[in-house]
């Protein structure tokens, strides 16, 4: 079961890497242990910790709120708007900790992504969805408790 | 005498594992098939679409820090043809060093700006750690020797340490974060309840009976963990190395259909790294090489 081990003189020995290649293995090895170890996320160092934390029947997840002329919330998936666009979730849950400045910025780039895809649109709500799942009879059920963490305005054309 | 005696034999193993010999036509054909991946998802990722991406919305990964947004469709879509042709260029082995590590860099752009949008993006990272000692891999292969050599051998063995290496420290951060409820608790059942936040469900249904039996999803998640912390094994049990890629296989494939989260990439690099193709086609399509029988 362990790994083959030449004999001493066989043909295998010969042709051994050179220093070049000892370094690079030996520099990716570091490169991959260091900060898989330690924790560190350099991309593309990174501390590998997928799906690390154990999930419960609590979620936070971070929403964008279209808001139309009649005053009336809905839900916007951010998975619906362009690329650059989807993983803006990553962005908001960032910002409960950031200036109003920054906070507007974010609120008025979606709004502009979301004003295209949606007409009529005229506010954007940055919202904190706290969810539990929670047994509904033989199915689940979510409760949401929905917090507005910013909101921006359309520009009038 | 005895300490030093076992010092000698694990940095013995250390060395086979790393340097060990394999045949010239493996070799060619794991580097092929590394640069064929890459190739398909420099070619076919959604990397163009990334161009719109807003100031506001832009966190360049450390290596690409220097950029002041998201670089504009014909820089990217340069990047994407360049790296093609590279990689075409690889698989046809034309000038393979130079056209391997172009195809390599180029790769290793369009997954950082990929990943350059708030989140840290590991669906590219197994295919592109892999692929590095094979950037300074052997250009003249005689690919009729069919003697294990060490010159042909490191770039596989220490490409296979990698990829063992990255799914060990998954597992040991999973053990680190969460401890064994990762594995016994209810972890599995949430994730897979939980399932439609992380992507499109490919099998609700599945997800969902399992998610509503105990021992299928604490049987599944301490499975899942015991594979990812015993995975640097195959280092040293070679021949484990083909059912732990099958294993990751698997493993890949049902995040995708329970989670939509897809890892094919995954799937496809410890395919390649961890079995012996050419040994494996042989004994499907003839007599066995010199090469048959060895540890995989």
């Amino acid at each position: 079961m362990t790994g083959d081990v030449p004999a001493p003189g066989r043909p295998d020995d010969a042709g051994t890497p050179g220093r070049a290649q000892r370094w690079l293995v030996a520099g990716a090895l570091v490169l991959l242990l260091v900060p898989g170890l330690i924790g560190i996320e350099m991309w593309p160092l990174t501390a590998w910790k997928l799906f690390s934390f154990a999930r419960t029947d609590r979620q936070t997840t971070w929403e964008v709120e279209a808001v139309d002329a009649g005053g009336r919330p809905r839900p916007v998936s951010l998975d619906g708007l362009p690329l650059g666009y989807q993983l803006a979730g990553w962005h908001l849950a960032q910002l409960p900790g950031a200036e109003y400045l920054r906070r507007d910025e974010v609120c008025r780039t979606l709004l502009e992504a979301v004003a295209a895809e949606h007409p009529g649109v005229t506010n954007l709500n940055l919202t904190r969805n706290d969810r539990q799942l929670v047994p509904h009879g033989d199915d689940w059920a979510v409760n949401s408790v929905r917090e507005v963490l910013h909101s921006c305005r359309a520009e009038p054309a | 005498m005895q300490g030093g005696a076992g010092v000698n034999r694990l940095g013995q193993k250390l060395d086979e594992a790393l340097w060990g010999p394999e045949t010239a036509v493996r070799l060619v054909f794991v580097q092929t098939g590394l640069a064929l991946l890459i190739g398909i998802r420099v070619a076919f990722g959604p990397y163009h679409k990334l161009a719109g991406t807003p100031a506001a919305l832009f966190d360049p990964v450390p290596i690409l820090a220097f950029l002041g947004g998201m670089p504009g469709e014909g820089v990217i879509v340069a990047l994407q043809v360049t790296g093609s042709l590279a990689a075409a260029a690889a698989v046809w082995r034309r000038y393979p060093r130079v056209s391997f590590g172009l195809a390599w860099f180029c790769y290793l752009v369009l997954a950082g700006l990929f990943s350059s949008r708030g989140k840290v993006m590991h669906n590219d990272l197994l295919l592109l750690w892999t692929a590095v000692p094979f950037l300074l891999a052997p250009v003249v292969v005689a690919r009729g020797d069919t003697e294990p050599r060490r010159e042909y051998g490191w770039p596989v063995r220490s490409s296979a340490v990698i990829a063992a290496l990255i799914y060990g420290l998954a597992g040991y951060h999973k053990l680190g974060r969460s401890g064994l409820d990762w594995a016994f608790g209810d972890n599995l059942r949430y994730v897979l309840l939980w399932g439609p936040a992380y992507g499109p469900v490919r099998w609700g249904e599945a997800a969902r009976w399992v998610a509503e039996r105990w021992w299928a999803f604490k049987g599944a998640s301490a499975f899942s963990l015991l594979f990812e912390l015993t995975f640097p094994v195959v280092v040293f049990w070679r021949r484990l190395q083909p059912l732990y890629a099958v294993i990751a296989l698997v493993l890949h494939g049902a995040t995708w259909v329970f989670l939509g989260l897809d890892y094919w990439a995954w799937a496809a690099t410890a395919l390649l790294v961890f079995v012996d193709w050419p040994v494996v086609i042989a004994s499907l399509t003839g007599p066995p090489s010199a090469s048959a029988g060895r540890g995989a």
